[in-house]
């Protein structure tokens, strides 16, 4: 056991660097440099480049990024937080973005789950009827249009919450808009792996038995179609974790999803790395735990 | 009442078999039965068959629909501008007097073009690559998992961005170079974008829910004793595999469509989708949120035709799972 | 009904802040937009947003500042000495100046930071190549020789990239100097005492500072947003009385309710890359018909906000010592009659061999966001009604100044929002080199170069009439119309905002 587990992380520690060099490479193909402002002439273009060592050849750059690495240095930021430590910009932002996801994560499941396990009981039966519409509806719509008929309603029109994340109760809209997609999925998914369950032989047997249709669900059902929304859930509380970008974007959250795409309009290298970097050790942490946890839930599933 | 209905023993199933049951070993009637029969479980599907007569609508609307029109989708008419809904645009028209319904016909081409040829990519991607790792197993298929964790660990919208970015020029070139590319150009860049990301990316999930279905078939016992009894790869593949996959491969690949659809609204988001005057779902819902608060109109059409299409996608994917998976009996 | 209530909140809170402040008409804390996090830059020598350039002015001083009028008036300097031939300024620093941990401001001070801004090479590194030569000969002396008579000199070292630098704090921080509250110390009306990066800076007044008393809000918030939709929806919600960004689209139901015009000092146009762009803008006659087959009216009025059409390049209200505005003394690129300028265009095109615009090839026109691509399709609309060219497709990019700067791009947006109001600023964006057009003429570089060396006004603006001429000989750009900066700003409940060139210094509000 404890051999597969170092095996594991050996492993994950090699898809780490893989991803490292995809990134570097890839994000050197874009056109364009971190110097280019409106207002910047080639000169000075120049010699920040030269200043950050970015007219050397792309090997040699590699080669010191990992060597930085290794020592836990990521550099700083070239353009969106001029200066300051990538490591420090990157934490920062992830700590509010676990404030924001961990309590969007609980909304989505505590609608999500017992609602699916609603609707797989009343199955063809109207609460079935209308949770089906109301999540799929959920899934639907785009986060942007739901970030924006929020803010209209609450904020502009009725004036009860604010814009921005940092004012008082500014996190409701924001946990909302992260939540309602998740939340809409797992309605679905749970109910689709308890109606799989359901039809399975051995829980026949417990109705055989005389069980409650309500203890089989809750208790059996549920139990054993746990792994499908572990499977769900592991890249979602990755992503719910480094968050959206539209939600931090329209309600100005200071978390990392912003990132993930201003980073890369900026062309600010060091930050795209320690960005990437962050979330694919995340991602492969989450698998890693998602794989533990089937072995909690369902002990047939082998650790590969 | 659970258990009389459980423990009930219906008369034709004491009935004896009929003669040739067995005989027909190699000719094709166990197939035509079981989509037969998954035709029928699917006709008796209301919700299915109402998705798909709304996609076929749809499909009726977006294909047929612009060139019924008066007006064609970059046509800006002077005077019209700003227009609300009215009988001579039924959706109204946008700040430069471009009629929306005709834009929403075209708009949900694109979109459909982007969810189903994403969809078609993904499966064909995913589907070999996931039964060629199952089916071969041992190091190539550790080897080959190992790829799909690091493709898996890559967060998506920075590689949609990235590489949207890297082919923008490449692309354009080679569209304006080569004639017969030409009508690409109109739709611009950002959703070629979609399709290589999709190749390179989302084809992850599918090929893990293949290879879990071929692993788990593996072990089954039937499985085995074809096996032993001699029976050939290609044999097992065409009389075990397909029905018992196909299920889960359509149902994962129409639920792609509503996700490329998706991913093809938040590029638009971020300004990097279809190319103007070209217009997708996402671009009009998106050039839509600025007008919010004077002319909601333009949001409520194309957000609305969005959730129906990924509604009824999802809704019919879900009932053609049911329907072709041998395993989900009525109950 | 809304607004009264709003009033008589307002009222109540500043009601509130009188009790508890010591000044009696001190507002104890405001709340404004500021733009995004990488538009707050607070190191002089890298800073080129223009919400940089406003939260600088705040926490720095230059040896000129703005006054309560937006005049520019002496700052960090108690008085200034102008040689006979305008080419000696002799500064004398005031004696009650210091740095926000009590050190003396000293004349070394600046001259480290022109150093500093010259040798850190960003965008306003030139800013100062009128000075051929600056001096410190005591702590409180500065002496600058000048490249040539510079009349708008107040103008640039009121600029915040003029404005002192500690050298010891440089040093010592480096890379990360001003990027956190204790990483840099102030010489202005205020401190920078809280950053949460993302989403809001906090500065606190000086007391200290040597007019202190002319300073009447104590605490500033700046709350950093990105999206138009944000900021207008944070204004309208009460929970910021600034925004720099207005919705174009709603803008005009903004209007009585905060929406303000200033005027712009700014061009709205497009501009053609000469250098690898198609092959076809190589054709005068394809660029001139592009021109003129604008319908510029249409454009005001799809945008409706209070623009004027645009005859010329340099916009309006750049005005002579006798309060002639130079574009009045312009000849205009084309007629007001836009029925015979299409006509004209149409034969143009004919001319450059796409008669009815058949054939002509495909080109992108790129710009930055939607409310510009919704002027962009109006213009390849109005090039579609008019020549019949319907090959030219608008993509908003992502990154459009570096796409804009590395040439991909066939036709692109481009605005000027001038630093400082004078010709030149505006005139120098089509120098040879300084343009993304890839546009280059002798004639036009030597023209500018006599009339930024004129002492004199009437021969100066002759060169730039010169320079005019020349664009639209050339038509390197296209000009649109000449927009005017707007703005939310609550003023039915505060006063006292000063604008300056698109910078904003909220220091001297007052409640109504």
């Amino acid at each position: 056991m404890a051999e597969k587990i170092i095996r594991r992380v050996l492993l994950a520690a090699f898809s780490l660097f893989v991803i490292i060099s995809i990134t570097f490479f890839l994000m050197n193909l874009i056109p364009g440099d971190p110097f280019m402002s409106e207002k910047a002439t080639e000169e000075s273009r120049a010699v920040l480049i030269a200043k950050y060592g970015l007219d050397q050849p792309l090997l040699v750059q590699y080669g010191k990024y990992l060597a930085g690495l290794f020592h836990g240095d990521m550099g700083t930021s070239y353009v969106l937080q001029k200066g300051r430590a990538i490591s420090t910009i990157v934490t920062d932002a992830f700590a509010v973005s676990v404030k924001l996801g961990i309590r969007a994560l609980l909304l989505a499941v505590l609608l999500g789950v017992p609602l699916g396990c609603v609707a797989g009981f009343f199955k063809d039966k109207l609460p079935d009827g209308i949770l089906r519409v109301t999540s799929a509806i959920g899934i639907s719509v785009p986060g942007y249009v739901i970030a924006a008929v929020l803010m209209l309603v609450f904020a502009v029109k009725l004036r009860i919450l604010p814009v921005s994340y940092g004012r008082p109760m500014g996190e409701i809209m924001p946990i909302v808009t992260l939540a309602v997609y998740p939340a809409c999925y797992l309605t679905r998914l749970t109910r689709a792996s308890i109606l799989e369950v359901l039809g399975q032989d051995y829980l026949k047997t417990e109705r055989a038995k005389g069980m409650s249709e309500l203890v089989v669900i809750f208790i059996h059902a549920l139990k054993n179609s746990l792994v499908p929304i572990i499977t769900y859930l592991g890249p979602l509380t990755a992503s719910i974790l480094t968050g959206g970008f539209v939600a931090e974007s329209v309600f100005n959250v200071p978390g990392l999803g912003r990132y993930f795409v201003n980073a890369i309009s900026a062309r600010d290298y060091t930050l795209i790395m320690g960005v990437t970097i962050f979330y694919a050790a995340l991602i492969i942490f989450m698998n890693l735990l998602c794989d533990i946890l089937y072995q909690v839930v369902d002990p047939r599933i082998k650790i590969g | 009442m659970i258990l009389s209905s459980q423990l009930k023993i219906r008369e034709e199933d004491l009935l004896p078999l009929e003669r040739d049951y067995y005989r027909d070993e190699g000719s094709n009637t166990q197939e035509i039965s079981f989509l037969k029969a998954a035709w029928q479980r699917l006709l008796a599907n209301r919700i299915a068959m109402c998705s798909l007569l709304v996609i076929l609508l749809i499909l009726l609307f977006s294909a047929i629909g612009p060139s019924l029109s008066p007006y064609s989708y970059e046509q800006q008419i002077y005077g019209d501008e700003n227009m609300p809904p009215s009988w001579t645009h039924p959706f109204g028209t946008d700040r430069l007097g471009r009629d929306l319904m005709v834009r929403c016909m075209i708009g949900t081409r694109i979109s459909l073009t982007v969810g189903i040829i994403s969809a078609v990519i993904v499966l064909i991607i995913g589907s070999i690559y996931g039964s060629v790792s199952g089916l071969v197993g041992g190091k190539v298929d550790l080897i080959m998992m190992r790829i799909v964790d690091v493709v898996y660990s890559v967060p998506e919208i920075l590689l949609i961005v990235v590489i949207k970015l890297v082919i923008d020029e490449p692309l354009t070139r080679l569209v304006t170079s080569t004639p017969f590319l030409k009508p690409l150009q109109k739709m611009g860049s950002g959703l070629i974008a979609i399709f290589i990301v999709y190749g390179c990316l989302y084809w992850v999930g599918m090929a893990r829910i293949v290879r879990g279905q071929v692993l788990q078939l593996k072990e089954m016992e039937y499985v085995t004793a074809a096996e032993a009894l001699g029976a050939g790869k290609s044999w097992l593949i065409r009389k075990h595999l397909i029905p018992n996959c196909i299920g889960q491969l359509i149902a994962t690949a129409m639920l792609q469509i509503p996700s490329a659809i998706f991913t093809e609204a938040f590029l638009s988001f971020l300004g990097i989708g279809v190319s103007a005057p070209m217009a997708s779902l996402g671009s009009l819902t998106s050039e839509a949120l600025s007008g919010l608060t004077t002319a909601p109109y333009r949001m409520i059409f194309p957000a609305a035709l969005i959730s129906l299409i990924i509604l009824a996608f999802n809704l019919f994917g879900d009932g053609l799972r049911d329907a072709l998976d041998p395993k989900m009996k009525k109950r | 009904m809304r607004k009264m209530m709003m009033a008589l909140s307002a009222a109540l809170a500043s009601a509130m802040l009188l009790a508890g402040s010591a000044m009696a008409d001190n507002l104890s804390s405001i709340s404004v937009c500021a733009g995004s996090e990488d538009a707050l830059i607070l190191n002089a020598a890298h800073v080129d947003t223009l919400e940089g350039l406003s939260a600088c002015r705040h926490i720095f001083e230059g040896l000129y500042k703005l006054d309560q009028e937006g005049n520019i008036v002496l700052g960090q300097a108690a008085s200034v000495e102008t040689s006979e031939d305008g080419l000696t300024w002799t500064f004398t620093l005031r004696d009650d100046i210091t740095w926000s941990d009590g050190e003396k401001v000293k004349a070394q001070d600046f001259i480290y930071s022109w150093d500093y801004l010259i040798s850190e090479s960003d965008s306003y590194s030139s800013l100062m190549n009128m000075v051929s030569e600056y001096t410190a000969p005591d702590e409180q002396t500065l002496v600058l020789k000048l490249a040539f008579p510079c009349a708008y000199l107040p103008s640039i070292l009121c600029f915040p990239s003029t404005y002192p630098v500690r050298q010891d704090l440089v040093e010592e921080y480096g890379e990360s100097y001003a990027t956190d509250p204790d990483k840099s110390v102030y010489n202005g009306a205020y401190i920078v005492t809280d950053w949460t990066h993302q989403a809001s800076l906090t500065m606190q007044k000086r007391a200290e500072y040597y007019d202190a008393d002319s300073i009447t809000v104590d605490e500033i918030q700046w709350q950093l947003m990105s999206d138009n939709n944000t900021k207008q929806a944070a204004f309208q919600s009460g929970e910021i009385i600034f925004s720099d960004g207005v919705v174009e689209e709603t803008a005009a139901s903004l209007e009585g309710m905060g929406l303000q015009y200033e005027s712009g000092y700014n061009n709205y146009t497009c501009l053609f890359n000469l250098a690898n762009g198609n092959e076809v803008l190589q054709d005068v006659n394809v660029r001139k018909a592009l021109l003129l087959a604008v319908n510029r009216e249409r454009l005001v009025t799809l945008r409706n906000m209070n623009d004027t059409v645009a005859y010329t390049y340099t916009p309006a209200g750049l005005t002579g010592s006798d309060g002639t505005d130079f574009i009045s003394t312009v000849s205009p690129w084309y007629s007001e009659d836009y029925e015979a300028n299409c006509e004209e265009a149409k034969k143009l095109l004919a001319e450059a061999g796409y008669e009815n615009g058949e054939g002509f090839p495909a080109l992108r026109y790129i710009v930055g966001n939607n409310d510009r691509k919704a002027i962009a399709e109006a213009v390849t609309g109005d090039w579609n009604h008019v020549l019949g060219i319907d090959t030219i497709t608008v993509e908003t990019v992502e990154n459009f100044f570096t796409a804009r700067q590395t040439g991909d791009f066939d036709i692109a947006y481009f605005g000027w929002y001038m630093d400082y109001p004078d010709i030149s600023n505006m005139l120098g964006t089509m120098v040879t080199g300084a343009n993304d057009a890839g546009y280059s003429s002798e004639a036009y570089d030597e023209a500018y170069n006599s009339a930024i060396a004129e002492e004199d006004e009437a021969a100066q603006w002759e060169s730039y009439r010169k320079c005019e001429e020349i664009l639209a000989e050339d038509v390197p750009v296209i000009p649109f119309f000449l927009p005017q900066t707007t703005f939310l700003f609550d003023d039915a409940s505060y006063d006292g905002m000063v604008y300056y060139c698109g910078n904003n210094f909220f220091g001297y509000l007052t409640a109504k």
